[in-house]
C-alpha cells in the first residue's frame, strides 16, 4: 500500500511537470520522513555517496566525455560515408547504410537521441535527395538510433551493473550478439521492402574507395577497441577504460581529425598538394603509427624500446617498396592485380595460419569462432586497408601527374609540418574554448543523468529500507509466476516506464525490484539486463510519448503522427527481436559466459 | 552529443558568473580525466601507483554532479516529462510550472537542511534538531578530527590553517572530510537560491516551463532547421 502511494507521488510529481529527479527525491525523502525516522543527513549523505562511493558509475562521465568529443559532425560524415561505400550498391543501400552507421556510431557514443541527431540530419536528407521518400528515411533512423544502448559501450549497462553488482565487463560482451542482430534484422528487413518496392540502389565505388574510407574512419572506430579490447584484455577497469577513451577521443579530434581546436580548419595536406602528396602521406603516416603503437606496447609490456624503432624500419621498406610498385602499377593497369597479390601475401597467408592454427587446436566452436572473426580483423584487416589506401594514393598522384619522388618528399614535408604544429599546439589545445566547450557539453550531460540516478538510488534505498523487494518477490512467488509471466510483466512494466523515464534512472528503480524475483526464478541476471537494456530501446520508439519519436520528428520536420505511421514496421521486427532476446538466453548468455565463465550470481 | 538548455546571462556581473560556474564543471571533468589516466600511466610506465588518485577522482565526480545541480536548473536542462504540459493552454502550463518549481523548493529546502546537518559535524559546528523542519541547534561533540582515506595537503597548503580551525592545532595526517563535503551545503544552498530565481523567471513569464524532455533539444532543433534547407 505505501509503496502505491510513493509511487503515485512520484507520477504525481512527473505530471505536473517536476524535473525527474526531484519527483523521486522529494518522493523518496517525504516517504522517510513520514514512515521512519531517517534523518535528513541521511538523505543528504546518499546524495554524496551516490557519486562518491560508486565506482562503477564513474564510468560514465568519462563515457560521455569520449562521446562528446567523437560527436562531431566531422565524424558521424566519416561513418556514413564508409557505411555507404560498403553497402551503398545494394537495393535499399543507403538506408542499410544508415542502419549501418548507426550502429557504428552507436559503438561511439552511448546516447540515442544523440545517434538520431549526428546520423540523421545527413542520412534522412541524403535519402530524400536519392529518390527515397522521407517517412521510410524517417522510420529508419528512428528505429536504428536506438540501438545506442545495446551495442557496447552503453551508459545504461554500466547503471545496470552499477545497481545488480554484476560486472560490466560481461553486460558489454552480451550486448554484442543481440545488438549484432537487432542491426542485422533492421537491414534484412529494408533489404526485403526494397526489392518489392524497388527503391534506388547506390554505385559499386570499388575496393579502394571502401578501405580509403575505412582508413579515414578507422580512428574514430578505433575506440571501440581501446575500450573493450582494454577491458577484456584485463588492462583497465572499465572506468579507466573509458577515461582512456575519452583521453584517445581529445586527441583524436584535436590532432588527427582536426574537426575543433586551435588546428581547426588546418587539413594534414594543403589543398593544393592533396593529390600529390597522398600516396607519400600514407608511406610515411603509416610507418609512424606503427611506430607509435609499438612503442606504446613495449611501454606497457616493459620491453626495450629498440624493438619499436626496428619494427618501424621493417614496416618502412616495405611501405616504400609497395608505395614505389603502385605509383608504376596504377598508370599501368595493373594496380589491382598488385593489391590482391600484396593482400594476399600480407593478409591471407598470415590469416589462413592462424585459422589451421585454430582449427589444428581442440577449442570448443565458439571459441574457433571468435578466433577467426579476430583472425579476420587482426590479420586481414590492416593488411587490406594498408594496401587499398596506397591504391587510392597512386590513383590521387597519377590524376596530379607528380612522381613518387615527389609525392614522397611532399608527403613527408606536410606530415613533418603537421606534426610540428601538433605538438606547437598540444598545451594550448588543452586551454582552447573548444576544448572547454565540449568538457561543459559532456559535464552537464553526467549531471543530468547523475542527478537522476542519484535520486533514483534514495529511491532504492528507501525500497530496501521498507523491504519491499522481498515482499514483492514472496507475493510473486506464492502466486505461482513462471519464468515465462515474469518476464512477461518485466516486458510491460518496462516498455510503459521506458516511454516516461529516462532509461538510466529507470534501471535503478526496476532492476532492484525485479532482481531477487529473477534469481529465484533462476533467470540469468546478465539476461535479464539485455531484456530490460532492449525493451527500454523499444519504449523509445513506441508511441504515444516514445522520446526516439520526438527527437525524429524534430529531425526531420515531420508531424509526430507520422514519424509513427513511419517507424511502425521496423518496431514490429524490433518487437520480434525483444521476445527472441527474451526466451533465447544464450544469445545474451553465450559470449560472456565463453569468455569469463558461467555467472556466479545466481540462485 | 548536446544538453539542453540555453541562457543568456541579463547583465555583466551575470556573464561573470556563468562563465565562473561553466569553467569550474569543465575543469572538474577535466581533472577527474586526468588523474585516472594518470594513474594508468603510472601504473604500467612506472609500475606505481598514485595512491590518493582514485578518491580524490571521486571526491571530484562527488563535486561535479553538486556544483551542477543548481547550474542545470538555472539553464533549464533537468529532464523531465512534457507530454501533459504540452497540451494545455499558456495560462495552465504557468500554473503548473510555478507548483513544479515550488515542489523543486522544498526538495531545495530539505535537503539544504540534510546537508547542513551531514556537514556541521565535520566542522565542529552544531546541525540544527527537528526531523524536517530546523527547531534549534543541536549539541554535538564535533567530528573535525576526521580525515579522508588518502587524500593529502597538495605541498601541504593550508594544513595549518586547517589543523588550528578544525583540529584543536593538532596534526593532520590526510585532508579532513570537513574539505569535500563541504560541496554539499554549498550547493544545495545554490540550488535553494535557483529554484526561486526560477519561480520569478516563470512569474515574469520569461520561461514557461523547468524542464526539457530529452537531452538533445538544442541539436534536433538546428537538425531540424538544416534539413528543411537542404529538402
Amino acid at each position: 500500500m505505501e509503496v502505491a502511494i510513493l509511487f503515485g507521488m512520484v507520477i504525481g510529481f512527473l505530471a505536473i511537470g517536476v524535473p525527474i529527479a526531484v519527483a523521486l527525491g522529494l518522493s523518496s525523502t517525504i516517504f522517510l520522513l513520514v514512515l521512519s525516522d531517517s534523518s535528513l543527513a541521511s538523505v543528504a549523505q546518499s546524495l554524496y555517496q551516490a557519486m562518491a562511493g560508486h565506482y562503477t558509475l564513474l564510468a560514465i562521465p568519462f563515457f560521455i566525455l569520449a562521446s562528446s568529443f567523437m560527436s562531431t559532425g566531422g565524424v558521424a560524415r566519416r561513418i556514413i560515408e564508409f557505411a555507404i561505400a560498403i553497402i551503398g550498391h545494394v537495393r535499399g543501400g543507403l538506408a542499410i547504410a544508415g542502419v549501418l552507421a548507426c550502429m557504428l556510431f552507436a559503438a561511439l557514443s552511448g546516447s540515442s537521441p544523440a545517434t538520431v541527431v549526428a546520423v540523421g540530419s545527413i542520412v534522412i536528407a541524403g535519402m530524400v535527395k536519392s529518390g527515397y521518400t522521407k517517412d521510410f528515411a524517417a522510420g529508419v533512423i528512428c528505429n536504428a538510433g536506438t540501438l545506442g544502448i545495446l551495442i557496447p559501450p552503453s551508459i545504461v549497462m554500466v547503471v545496470y551493473a552499477s545497481a545488480t553488482d554484476v560486472s560490466v565487463g560481461r553486460m558489454f560482451l552480451a550486448g554484442v550478439i543481440p545488438g549484432l542482430l537487432a542491426g542485422f534484422m533492421l537491414m534484412v528487413t529494408i533489404y526485403v521492402i526494397a526489392r518489392v518496392k524497388n527503391l534506388p540502389k547506390g554505385e559499386w565505388l570499388g575496393f579502394e574507395q571502401v578501405f580509403s574510407t575505412i582508413l579515414d574512419a578507422s580512428w574514430g572506430l578505433f575506440l571501440m577497441v581501446v575500450i573493450l579490447g582494454g577491458i577484456y584484455g584485463g588492462v583497465f577497469t572499465p572506468t579507466e577504460a573509458a577515461a582512456i577513451a575519452s583521453i584517445y577521443a581529445f586527441i583524436v579530434s584535436i590532432f588527427i581529425y582536426r574537426d575543433m581546436g586551435p588546428l581547426k580548419g588546418r587539413g594534414w595536406l594543403p589543398d593544393a598538394e592533396a593529390d600529390v602528396g597522398l600516396l607519400g602521406l600514407r608511406v610515411w603516416g603509416f610507418t609512424l603509427v606503427t611506430f607509435i603503437l609499438y612503442a606504446i606496447g613495449c611501454f606497457v609490456t616493459g620491453q626495450p624500446m629498440w624493438i619499436a624503432f626496428a619494427a618501424a624500419g621493417v614496416f618502412f621498406v616495405v611501405a616504400f617498396v609497395l608505395g614505389l610498385l603502385m605509383a608504376i602499377a596504377v598508370p599501368g593497369g595493373w594496380g589491382m592485380k598488385l593489391a590482391m597479390v600484396a593482400v594476399g601475401i600480407f593478409g591471407f597467408i598470415p590469416m589462413f595460419y592462424a585459422v589451421i592454427q585454430v582449427f589444428s587446436s581442440d577449442t570448443s566452436a565458439l571459441f574457433a569462432i571468435i578466433q577467426i572473426v579476430g583472425a579476420v580483423f587482426i590479420l586481414l584487416l590492416p593488411p587490406a586497408v594498408f594496401t587499398f589506401s596506397l591504391v587510392r594514393g597512386a590513383q590521387r598522384l597519377q590524376i596530379s601527374g607528380g612522381s613518387y619522388r615527389e609525392s614522397l618528399m611532399v608527403g613527408g614535408k606536410n606530415l613533418v609540418r603537421a606534426n610540428v604544429e601538433n605538438v606547437i599546439f598540444a598545451i594550448p589545445s588543452f586551454f582552447h574554448r573548444d576544448t572547454k566547450a565540449t568538457l561543459l557539453e559532456a559535464g552537464k550531460l553526467t549531471i543530468m543523468l547523475m542527478f537522476i540516478i542519484a535520486n533514483a538510488l534514495i529511491l532504492k534505498h528507501v525500497l530496501t529500507e521498507e523491504q519491499i523487494p522481498q515482499h514483492i518477490t514472496e507475493i510473486m512467488l506464492a502466486a505461482g509466476l513462471g519464468p515465462i509471466t515474469f518476464l512477461i510483466i518485466v516486458n510491460i512494466i518496462l516498455l510503459i516506464g521506458g516511454q516516461f523515464m529516462e532509461p538510466s534512472g529507470l534501471i535503478v528503480i526496476v532492476a532492484p525490484l525485479v532482481f531477487p524475483i529473477a534469481i529465484q526464478l533462476g533467470i540469468d541476471p546478465i539476461h535479464l539486463g539485455i531484456i530490460m537494456v532492449v525493451n527500454m530501446e523499444i519504449g523509445m520508439i513506441t508511441p504515444p510519448v516514445g522520446l526516439n519519436l520526438f527527437v525524429t520528428s524534430g529531425v526531420a520536420n515531420m508531424s509526430m503522427m507520422r514519424v509513427v505511421r513511419a517507424a511502425l514496421p521496423f518496431l514490429a521486427v524490433l518487437f520480434v527481436f525483444l521476445i527472441m532476446v527474451t526466451y533465447i538466453p544464450w544469445l545474451s548468455t553465450m559470449l560472456p559466459t565463453a569468455y569469463m565463465g558461467p555467472e556466479i550470481i545466481t540462485n | 552529443m548536446s544538453a539542453g538548455g540555453s541562457y543568456t546571462p541579463k547583465n555583466r556581473l551575470g556573464a561573470i558568473v556563468h562563465n565562473i560556474e561553466e569553467t569550474i564543471i569543465a575543469v572538474l571533468l577535466g581533472l577527474m580525466t586526468l588523474v585516472t589516466f594518470a594513474n594508468v600511466v603510472v601504473r604500467y610506465g612506472l609500475e606505481g601507483s598514485i595512491i590518493w588518485g582514485l578518491e580524490a577522482v571521486l571526491v571530484l565526480f562527488a563535486w561535479l554532479v553538486l556544483f551542477g545541480i543548481p547550474y542545470g536548473f538555472k539553464i533549464v536542462s533537468h529532464l523531465g516529462v512534457d507530454a501533459i504540459l504540452n497540451l494545455l493552454k499558456p495560462g495552465p502550463r504557468k500554473f503548473m510550472g510555478i507548483l513544479a518549481a515550488l515542489a523543486c523548493l522544498v526538495y531545495a529546502l530539505l535537503l539544504m537542511k540534510g546537508a547542513w546537518d551531514y556537514w556541521a559535524p565535520f566542522a565542529n559546528l552544531y546541525p540544527t534538531s527537528g526531523q524536517w523542519f530546523p527547531t534549534g541547534f543541536e549539541q554535538v561533540r564535533g567530528q573535525g578530527w576526521y580525515e579522508t582515506e588518502q587524500l593529502r595537503f597538495p605541498w601541504g597548503f593550508g594544513q595549518t590553517f586547517m589543523e588550528n580551525m578544525f583540529n584543536e592545532g593538532e596534526e593532520y595526517e590526510k585532508l579532513p572530510r570537513v574539505l569535500p563535503y563541504a560541496m554539499l551545503p554549498f550547493a544545495m544552498a545554490l540550488l535553494v537560491y535557483r529554484v526561486i530565481q526560477l519561480i520569478v523567471r516563470i512569474i515574469r513569464g520569461e520561461i514557461d516551463t523547468i524542464i526539457v524532455s530529452h537531452e538533445a533539444e538544442d541539436a534536433v532543433e538546428e537538425a531540424g532547421k538544416d534539413l528543411a534547407k537542404e529538402t
